[in-house]
């Protein structure tokens, strides 16, 4: 039988610890286990034939570290190392004269993925990619991921085996007591972003003992369509001078398999601790056992890194202001790089009560697929809440799947040919859900039978492309009721239509409905309120206006989907506090400055609504606000105030800005430039508190900041200063191994753009090393960053 | 003063106070501090591992036993001068606070900053309990609470990587160090601590090991240079 069918059919059994034999036989500390394939190939085969001999079916080559990154460190040849593993392997095979099969075992490398670490997705591929192709090259059978704590090099490591050899992939991660990876994603999560990517067995392994781990299985065998493995370790450890030792014997650990046997694992073998001793007590379990595989039923799904979101469990609210049409700020924020606005935006949406947000980053000019990559990776690491790609551009809804550690919506695929062509093998690929819609070459058909049709070919191609119509999400399309008033029924025909006739998910963005009509929030909502009861599953809106989360609220108790109006009292049973502030009419200096000091920005939005009244605007912000900052950087220097107090007042006197920044918006002037500024923390380091830090106080300045993030590229420092002509670059680090990455930054930037003024801070930085380096300025705190503004923008003035 | 109250102390440093102006703290600050505190304790993240091994001491490097692990520093040297038996120790309170403190940031980042001190107060203060533990265990008689980490001294950075793999701490609790060998997640601790059953050994004071005392803002204002 080939090893694909048997783990598909069949109960299988895996070999026990490799790394606990060898600490046996005497592996010293900071000596690679990888070493010994080359060095004690006999030691390696002579575990292997004991593993063996105890009945395993797969044993695990001794190429857990075996990556580009670990073995570095030994100077020894990557193709050399695994060659001889899989030979080591092989032999105790043909020796021990058993029918059995070779796992290449891959490990962690080692390093975070972007943006919690700065390993990025590429270079994590790259690492595993020379390891599937060696793999395959030297004769192993299956490929075993295991031992995994992120997600995301999970995901990285299952695409790069799959693309780059042609054999089965089994994945498993490490959990903790509370069920979660070390980097957080819960085992349900687990199984819906591994399974939908393709992995062939998915489980766990390693941490706890077989019966810590039942809770974990439990979870997993709920949902997880492909066979399930468990390598736990022997028993919870107890250590003795820092060294582990397993206190779980091998009839405890028997007993407590067979009870997740029963729960439907059916790969079983050992981690940490266990021995040929356990692996024989296994095998005799599984022959008294018979084989049976419980299918869980396929399900609308998708995830973030650490949450699993059902689209069949009420009304399903998609948050749409991640999008630059119609949203000014958004726009610019966009234009200068600056992902910060959008990520604000997704958690405002959060607040709101949004279950997923839609994501849309196009704008002409724009380089969509690195903007749309880097912003999922952040949304991903900041807000907890699956993501909906929204893009004509195929190429960069596919990067966003390739790095997005998550399971995601595909907006969107239509009944064109071409779009079918395009977008269904992507959301296959990448297990992504996919929002469909009622048009093709024609344009949107005016009855509804028309659409229901177009939705009907679209599920018919889906399903021959291997997707399940579960993972649609059928767009009736929405016109406005204001040109083609006639039609704004047959949408909602549609959607009743397709979910009697085919049980299908339905998705609307109803917000076009009363586009050149007034009262618009009132249009949309009622219309909102129609779908919802044609059968409408999810929405695609503003979760920040109320008059849509009213609706839903509402509709839930009368359409008895909010059982016994348990959410709807929760939100509106009791009486609302309205926080009252008490409008000032005085605007001395003396009041602003302790509105801002004391941090009361409905205070402050008052007070400059007052005076703006009376006084341009402009001069408003150089009269009064900056004043009263300069005051609070006095109180500051003086140590009458701290950096907290500092930072709040910073925070506050924004609140000045963007209401002098609307007022100018609805006039339509250019708004307040006093200069531009761009802010980065140099490539290597992940410490950016300190660079936020002097973002918020040269913006409270009137400044305009162009913050260009943490582990940043010093060509993308240089570019962006090019394009916008930048006068002053702020650049940070924090320790003495990220400092020749601002030397590296600093020298392009002199190359680049000779005439730009460069200011450097950071913990291990001083005066001198600042000038050696090539600095103008070394600034110590935010504030001297201020000071350095000040001149450079005076002087160009 | 209670361990509670000397963290709360310790992030106020980190966030500029001196001794003398720990009374001006404003209500503010001082609510988000418990704040933080609370969302940390809810959090429950931190993890911690560790190994001992007996070390030889030789040319200004310190080796482990039976090992080809050498650390090459004139400074760990002295550190450790006194000792035979010597605890490599890794503790993280994990992504989920790095993530808090990202989202802070955008926010209020009046909070981030406050949380970010607190984080760095309550990682150190954890590792102390931590390290009283592995005391106990080891049947130290030692009680000095004083580490030594990659990069005081004349510690290269790039220790991190060889501890983290010494105590098996990517795994294990999930500490990883970048390609210029930073510490992620970000609030996590590696260092060394010797284990003796004496309890008179001299030690520097932690400024003095550390290095940087000529540029460092945050340095103990009671510390005479030797």
């Amino acid at each position: 039988m080939n090893i694909s069918n048997k783990i598909q059919n069949c109960f299988v059994l895996f070999d026990g610890a490799m790394g606990t034999m060898l600490q046996r036989f005497g592996l010293r500390p900071g000596q690679l286990p990888e070493q010994l394939n080359l060095t004690d190939e006999e030691k390696i085969i002579g575990i292997h034939e004991m593993y063996l001999e105890a009945g395993a079916d797969i044993i695990s080559a001794n190429t857990f570290g075996a990556n580009a990154k670990k073995l570095k460190k030994t100077g020894l040849d990557q193709s050399e190392v695994i060659r001889a593993a899989l030979l080591n392997a092989k032999k105790a095979i043909s020796r021990s004269g058993k029918e059995a099969y070779i796992a290449y075992d891959a490990g962690s490398i080692g390093m975070l993925l972007e943006p919690l670490g700065t390993f990025t997705f590429e270079e994590a591929y790259a690492m595993f990619k020379s390891q599937a192709i060696l793999a395959q090259r030297h004769g192993a059978d299956i490929i075993l991921i295991e031992t995994m704590t992120d997600i995301a090099e999970m995901r990285a490591a299952l695409l790069a085996f799959k693309e780059n050899c042609s054999l089965p992939v089994i994945c498993s991660m490490t959990f903790d007591e509370n069920k979660r990876t070390l980097t957080g994603t819960d085992p349900e999560t687990m199984v819906h972003i591994l399974q939908g990517l393709g992995a062939d067995a998915i489980g766990a392994n390693c941490s706890l003992g077989p019966a810590e781990l039942y809770p974990v299985i439990e979870s997993i065998t709920k949902v997880c369509r492909v066979p399930v493995i468990i390598q736990p370790n022997a028993g919870l450890p107890v250590y003795s001078d820092g060294v582990a030792l397993f206190t779980c014997g091998v009839d405890e650990f028997v007993l407590h398999i067979e009870k997740l046997v029963d729960l439907g694992t059916t790969i079983v073998g050992g981690c940490c601790g266990t021995d040929p001793q356990y692996t024989a007590a296994l095998k005799r379990m599984l022959g008294k056992k018979s084989y049976k595989r419980t299918l869980p039923e396929h399900r609308a799904v998708v995830c973030s890194p650490s949450k699993t979101f059902y689209i069949d469990q009420g009304i399903t609210i998609i948050g749409e202001r991640i999008n630059p049409t119609g949203n000014k700020q958004f726009k610019l924020a966009l234009k200068d790089g600056d992902l910060d606005r959008a990520v604000f935006e997704a958690l405002e949406q959060k607040k709101h009560g949004a279950h997923i947000l839609d994501v849309n980053v196009s704008l002409p000019g724009m380089d969509e697929i690195s903007i749309l990559e880097k912003l999922a990776l952040e949304l991903a690491y900041v807000v907890n809440l699956p993501l909906q790609f929204d893009s004509i551009n195929s190429e960069a809804i596919e990067q966003a799947l390739r790095v997005y550690p998550g399971k995601a919506i595909i907006n969107s695929v239509n009944g064109k040919q071409s779009s079918l062509e395009t977008i269904l093998p992507i959301a296959k690929k990448y297990g992504a859900l996919l929002v469909c819609l009622c048009m093709d070459d024609e344009g949107i058909p005016t009855k509804y039978e028309d659409r229901v049709k177009i939705a009907e070919n679209i599920i018919q191609c889906a399903s021959e492309h291997g997707i399940n119509k579960n993972d649609l999400l059928i767009d009736c399309l929405v016109l406005t009721a204001s040109a083609q008033q006639k039609e704004v029924l047959e949408t909602l025909k549609a959607i009743t239509l397709l979910k009697t006739r085919h049980n299908v998910k339905t998705i609307l963005g109803v917000s076009n409905v009363s586009y050149g009509l007034p009262k618009r929030e009132l249009l949309n909502s009622t219309y909102l309120a129609m779908a919802l009861y044609a059968g409408l599953d999810a929405a695609i809106i503003d979760p920040t206006s109320s008059a849509y989360m009213d609706t839903i609220r509402a509709f839930s108790v009368l359409g008895v989907i909010d059982q016994d109006a348990e959410i709807f009292i929760k939100h509106y049973g009791k009486s609302q506090v309205v926080s009252q502030s008490i409008p000032s009419d005085r605007t001395d200096e003396h009041s602003i400055t302790n509105l801002i000091l004391d941090g009361n920005k409905s205070g402050l939005k008052n007070a400059v609504n007052n005076i703006s009244s009376k006084a341009d605007p402009v001069s408003l912000i150089e009269e009064h606000i900056v004043p009263s900052l300069r005051a609070i950087g006095q109180l500051y220097e003086a140590g009458q105030i701290f950096l907290p107090q500092l930072i709040r007042a910073a925070e506050t006197a924004a609140v000045a800005f963007a209401v002098v920044k609307e007022i100018l918006t609805d006039k339509d002037e250019s708004t307040i430039q006093k200069g531009t500024i761009a802010l980065a923390t140099v490539k290597g380091d992940v410490h950016d508190i300190g660079k936020n830090l002097v973002k918020v106080v040269l913006e409270s300045y009137g400044y305009n900041v162009i913050d260009l993030g943490k582990d940043t590229q010093p060509k993308f420092v240089s570019d962006t200063v090019l394009k916008n002509d930048v006068k002053l670059v702020g650049l940070s680090a924090l320790m003495t191994t990220t400092l020749p990455a601002m030397e590296q930054t600093i020298k392009l930037l002199r190359n680049t753009s000779p005439r730009c003024v460069i200011m450097v801070g950071g913990a291990v930085l001083t005066e001198q090393y600042a000038k050696k380096i090539g600095a103008d300025y070394y600034c110590k705190d935010a504030l001297s960053g201020v000071k350095v503004a000040e001149a450079v923008f005076t002087c160009n003035a | 003063m209670n361990s509670k109250e000397i963290t709360r102390n310790e992030a106020l440093r980190y966030l500029g106070y001196k001794k003398a102006s720990m009374h001006k703290v404003d209500p503010k600050t001082l609510n988000i501090l418990e704040e933080a505190l609370i969302d940390l304790e809810s959090l429950n993240s931190f993890k911690y591992t560790y190994r001992a091994f007996d070390i030889g001491i030789k040319d200004n490097a310190v080796t482990i036993s039976n090992s080809d692990v050498a650390f090459k520093s004139a400074s760990l040297s002295k550190f450790l001068a006194d000792f035979r038996h010597v605890v490599f120790f890794a503790a993280t309170l994990g992504a989920a606070i790095d993530r808090l403190i990202a989202s802070l940031s955008l926010s209020s980042m009046e909070k981030a900053l406050i949380y970010d001190a607190y984080a760095s107060a309550y990682i150190e203060q954890k590792c102390d309990e931590a390290q009283k533990l592995i005391f106990e265990s080891e049947l130290c008689g030692y009680e000095n609470l004083s580490r030594f980490s990659p990069g005081y001294g004349d510690l290269s950075l790039e220790y991190n990587d060889v501890i983290i793999d010494l105590v098996n701490a990517q795994k294990l609790i999930g500490v990883t160090s970048t390609q210029t060998y930073l510490l992620v997640p970000k609030k996590s601790i590696v260092t060394i601590f010797g284990l003796s059953d004496k309890n008179n050994i001299n030690e520097s004071h932690k400024c003095e090991k550390c290095g940087f005392a000529d540029n460092c803002i945050y340095k103990d204002e009671s510390w005479v240079p030797t």
